[in-house]
């Protein structure tokens, strides 16, 4: 399937751990404001290769082209500074500081320190639950609150792509699909493209534009968000 | 009970439990963002006393100004450990273990360094002359009310040591430096995600943490003598404060070495002076027993 | 602390490798045919075949090279190589030098050291240095007839045994009755005594021989008994304590650095009764700085300045040499070898063989006494005589008080017995 307006292609990755081969010449790319899924078992390689696109995991070979420039083995500050943005799955924000506090530290990259307040303003529009809750230690949040300030964190770069891992754990059922109905919305009113790797494959498809399947790190199936919420035969897939 | 006795050792105690606060708020700053157990800290600190002694003895320089070397000797030897010492093993992804007997090795070896370079004589930090021979002696009046005594280097070591503490806890709690370290502590893989150059901050945090073990090694040198094996013994006592304090939190590393030094102190009120590094110990072994993470620090999340 | 000797012990085992020194003395090969008319030859007679020219005794010193300690291992190969030197040039006997390092008092060490020495090295006699490695290692010497002079680390296990002499006056217990009496004559007021010490050395001393001394003297009492770990630095605890027990007068045992961390911090506290040691180290002098000038000490102290002439030969070829004073360690390593010269000399007259440590040592037992660099005057060498029933030696001791840094000789003392009148240990 051919995608105009390629914001990120990343192509022919092979990565791992030591000897251990993770991704096999795996190819994936995102459009401009598409929301693209990744789903697959566990250890089929789907954090490996969101750290792998964003530079925390090197590469054995493969490149990352992300807004027609080469970005293979930058480190994650650049990578940042140029609008890619990374939120990972497990522990996504810092517990013992304040949610203001992890907002300015999402807004790392920033040089221009007189941005932040503006952007924090902003996120705070999004989710006005951070904003009553401001001076509190981020660790006293509930699960979906957690979620919500890991996403506001993410937008303190104003990325074009955001990468999110698994942004349903940890969170109670009834929250998932708010939460995923809350990232198609910001993707939707900022024009931005997100890669989310997802267990949850029911909650996903709602949301995501095309999905890739990858097994043993190696992408077995790429299809239509339409297709993909017609599918009944997940399971077989992986 | 001899009350006199009681005010006199509690004053002793607060000396040493600043310099012991001081000292563990350098390790603990470098153990909470690095995790390395930084034995080598004990460099720093007798790097400060060494280059300050030589500063007054072979550049006849004033005590000031050899002072001022002495921590810039600090500061820079302190990074060195780091550049050239840790970061190539922590490229390689080397174990904790692995750095801590990098550490344990260099704090070994440089005393003997010492030795070799300028002698085992102990050496005081005072006005030389043209000869290097000492000249104008350090002066160090002694103030007393009544029975009580105290001296003038004890109240400047109290004083710059709380106010060196006060200022890396500001620093930590409210600037953007000590947020990213805080960052860093808890959650280094998304310090990692927002773009934290961890090299960089582990550059300042062991700038700061050899600038604090510096203004320790001079106090210790203004007070006695530089000799080879100054550190070492020292930088022990700061590891104990941070773990009785609690290794979470560097405030707590601080109060943590008050109380030691005051506890160690007020022992002597019913043992003799020989348990007092026995009673220092005895501390951190119920602590441990008791309170595994430490007088103030948060439970293990 | 402790962690002083858990340091020395990782600072030895880092540069064991490297430093293990096993140097020969850097004799130069000095003519033999050149008729030396020395200092050493007016005191100790002509140079020649009687004199022990051209016999080789292979010598080992078992010394603290590397550690904290090195400090006295250089001092004392100093000593002992400049005497060596002296006496070849004087047409004497050629003291072939080994050194071994016991890394600063490891005892496993010192025990290999030796065993090599005698194994390898052939060495007939051997100087050793400090307390436990030198009774650990008492059995090899007597088993393998090495006579074994120390000169530095006396202690009461050293003693009776065979082959194994003491050349310096025990730690602490020897000055004891002579220090009291002096402070008693001195501070004719002072009842209230503070003793000071350490678990490892004088501990007889600190416990029996100085409370009973003092009570005989003065009929005062102990109000303070403070001990600490060999090596601490902080006595400003022990000082409250000392103050608050308005002691007045204060007897310390420590050694090393430690009094000088002891004098600063009491007199920072404003103790002024006087404070009486049984050593005196340059190293601790630099500790305590200008407040050491309100020390007292009693010992053996070799004293640079004694006019004595086998001292005054001393000094000047130890300052030519080395270019500088020589210090206590040093000395009684230097007169250590100069005792073997004699008894080689003796062993010679009587025909025997020099290169055999029992006819040596029966030589040092039929007359004990040998020239030294303490005590005499001017006109006359300084003597010390070993003791045959227990192997120490009795050498003149002083009260020493410190001008400027320097140590001053206040009181002659001598030793004497436990149940005499303390008094008469003043000269």
């Amino acid at each position: 399937m051919k995608t105009t307006n390629l914001i990120l292609n990343a192509s022919n990755i092979n990565g791992g751990y030591g000897k251990h081969q993770v991704l096999r010449d795996v190819n994936i790319n995102v459009g401009a404001g598409e929301i693209v899924g990744i789903c697959g078992h566990n250890g089929a390689g789907k954090t490996t290769l969101l750290k792998s696109i964003f530079g925390i995991q090197p590469l054995t070979s493969g490149e990352v082209v992300f807004k027609d420039k080469d970005v293979t083995g930058f480190n994650t500050s650049k990578v940042t500074a140029l609008g890619m943005s990374f939120t990972p799955s497990d522990r996504p924000l810092f517990r013992d500081l304040t949610i203001v506090e992890n907002l300015q530290l999402g807004a790392h990259i920033v040089k221009d320190r007189s941005l932040i307040a503006d952007r924090i303003a902003e996120v705070m529009e999004i989710f006005p639950i951070l904003a009553e809750r401001r001076n509190l230690l981020a660790g006293r949040l509930s699960g979906g609150q957690q979620r919500q300030l890991s996403l506001g964190m993410a937008l303190m770069v104003q990325p074009s792509v955001m990468l999110l891992d698994e942004p349903s754990l940890g969170i109670s059922p009834a929250v998932v699909e708010k939460t995923f109905e809350i990232i198609k919305d910001l993707a939707a009113r900022k024009g931005m493209s997100v890669l989310l790797v997802e267990q949850n494959v029911r909650a996903m498809v709602k949301i995501t534009d095309r999905v890739y399947v990858l097994r043993n790190g190696e992408i077995v199936l790429e299809e239509s968000g339409d297709d993909s919420r017609k599918r009944t035969d997940w399971w077989q897939l992986f | 009970m001899n009350f006199d006795l009681v005010a006199q050792l509690a004053i002793s105690g607060l000396v040493i439990g600043s310099l012991y606060a001081l000292l563990g708020v350098s390790f603990g700053l470098v153990y909470q963002t690095s995790k390395i157990f930084h034995l080598a800290g004990a460099i720093p600190f007798a790097a400060a006393g060494y280059a300050a002694v030589w500063a007054a003895k072979s550049l006849q320089l004033s005590i000031w100004l050899s002072i001022f070397i002495g921590l810039a000797a600090a500061v820079i030897i302190g990074v060195l450990i780091l550049v050239l010492g840790y970061f190539p093993l922590i490229k390689k992804k080397a174990t904790l273990l692995s750095l801590f007997l990098i550490s344990l090795g260099l704090s070994v070896a440089f005393p003997n360094l010492l030795q070799i370079v300028f002698g085992v004589d102990n050496l005081p930090l005072e006005v030389y002359d043209a000869e290097g021979n000492p000249a104008v002696p350090f002066a160090n009046p002694t103030y007393a009310s009544g029975f009580l005594t105290i001296t003038k280097l004890n109240i400047v070591q109290v004083v710059s040591s709380w106010l060196l503490v006060i200022a890396v806890l500001y620093t930590i709690k409210k600037t953007a430096l000590g947020r990213s370290i805080t960052a860093l502590r808890t959650n280094p893989a998304m310090a990692s995600a927002v773009g934290i150059n961890n090299k960089v901050v582990y550059l300042v945090v062991f700038s700061v943490s050899s600038f604090l073990m510096g203004v320790a090694g001079i106090l210790i040198t203004l007070q006695f003598v530089a000799n080879p094996t100054m550190g070492l013994q020292w930088t022990l006592i700061g590891f104990i404060a941070v773990f009785f304090g609690g290794i979470t939190s560097l405030g707590g590393s601080a109060l943590g070495g008050l109380i030691l030094g005051l506890l160690s102190s007020l022992s002597g009120i019913w043992l003799g002076s020989q348990y007092a590094p026995i009673v220092t110990f005895a501390i951190l072994f119920l602590t441990l027993l008791i309170r595994p993470q430490g007088l103030f620090g948060k439970e293990a999340i | 602390m402790k962690l002083q000797n858990m340091k020395r012990k990782w600072i030895a085992a880092t540069l064991a490798s490297g430093l293990l020194v096993s140097a020969f003395s850097g004799i130069s090969a000095t003519s033999a045919n050149a008729a030396p008319s020395t200092c050493i030859n007016k005191i100790f007679g002509a140079g020649g075949k009687a004199a022990g020219q051209g016999v080789t005794i292979n010598a080992g010193m078992l010394l603290a090279m590397t550690g904290a300690g090195s400090f006295f291992g250089d001092v004392m190969s100093k000593g002992a190589k400049l005497a060596a030197e002296q006496i070849k040039a004087a047409g004497g006997f050629n003291y072939k030098i080994q050194i071994a390092d016991h890394k600063n008092g490891d005892v496993p060490t010192a025990l290999t050291e030796v065993k090599r020495m005698v194994s390898q090295g052939k060495i007939k006699v051997l100087q050793t240095s400090y307390g436990a490695p030198s009774e650990a290692i008492a059995p090899i010497i007597a088993a393998n007839k090495v006579l074994t002079l120390n000169g530095g680390g006396s202690s009461p296990g050293q003693l009776k045994k065979d082959y194994l002499w003491q050349n310096r006056m025990l730690f602490g217990e020897d000055p004891t009755a002579g220090a009291l009496a002096w402070i008693h004559k001195k501070y004719p007021t002072a009842k209230k005594l503070a003793i000071i010490g350490t678990q490892e050395n004088g501990v007889g001393a600190q416990t029996t021989t100085a409370p009973n001394a003092w009570k005989k003297l003065t009929g005062g009492t102990i109000v303070a008994t403070e001990t600490h770990d060999v090596g601490a630095t902080d006595f400003t605890a022990m000082a409250s304590k000392i103050k608050a027990s308005e002691a007045d007068a204060i007897i310390t045992y420590s050694f090393g650095n430690d009094p000088g961390y002891q004098v600063k911090a009491f007199r920072q506290a404003n103790i002024t009764a006087p404070i009486m040691g049984i050593e005196f180290t340059s190293q601790a002098q630099e500790v305590a700085g200008a407040s050491y000038d309100t020390f007292t000490f009693a010992t053996d102290f070799y004293n640079v300045a004694n006019p004595n002439p086998w001292n005054k030969c001393y000094v000047a070829a130890f300052k030519a040499k080395y270019g500088e004073d020589p210090e206590y360690y040093g000395s009684n390593y230097y007169e250590q070898v100069f005792i073997y010269w004699e008894l080689v000399k003796r062993v010679i007259a009587k025909g025997g063989n020099p290169n055999d440590s029992k006819q040596l040592q029966a030589a040092l037992k039929a007359n004990p006494t040998f020239n030294s660099v303490y005590g005499g005057d001017a006109k006359k060498v300084g003597q010390a005589s070993f003791l045959l029933s227990d192997h120490s030696i009795s050498k003149p001791m002083g009260v020493f008080t410190v001008k400027n840094g320097k140590p001053v000789l206040t009181q002659g003392i001598v030793k004497v017995a436990a149940s005499a009148d303390p008094n008469s240990a003043l000269k």
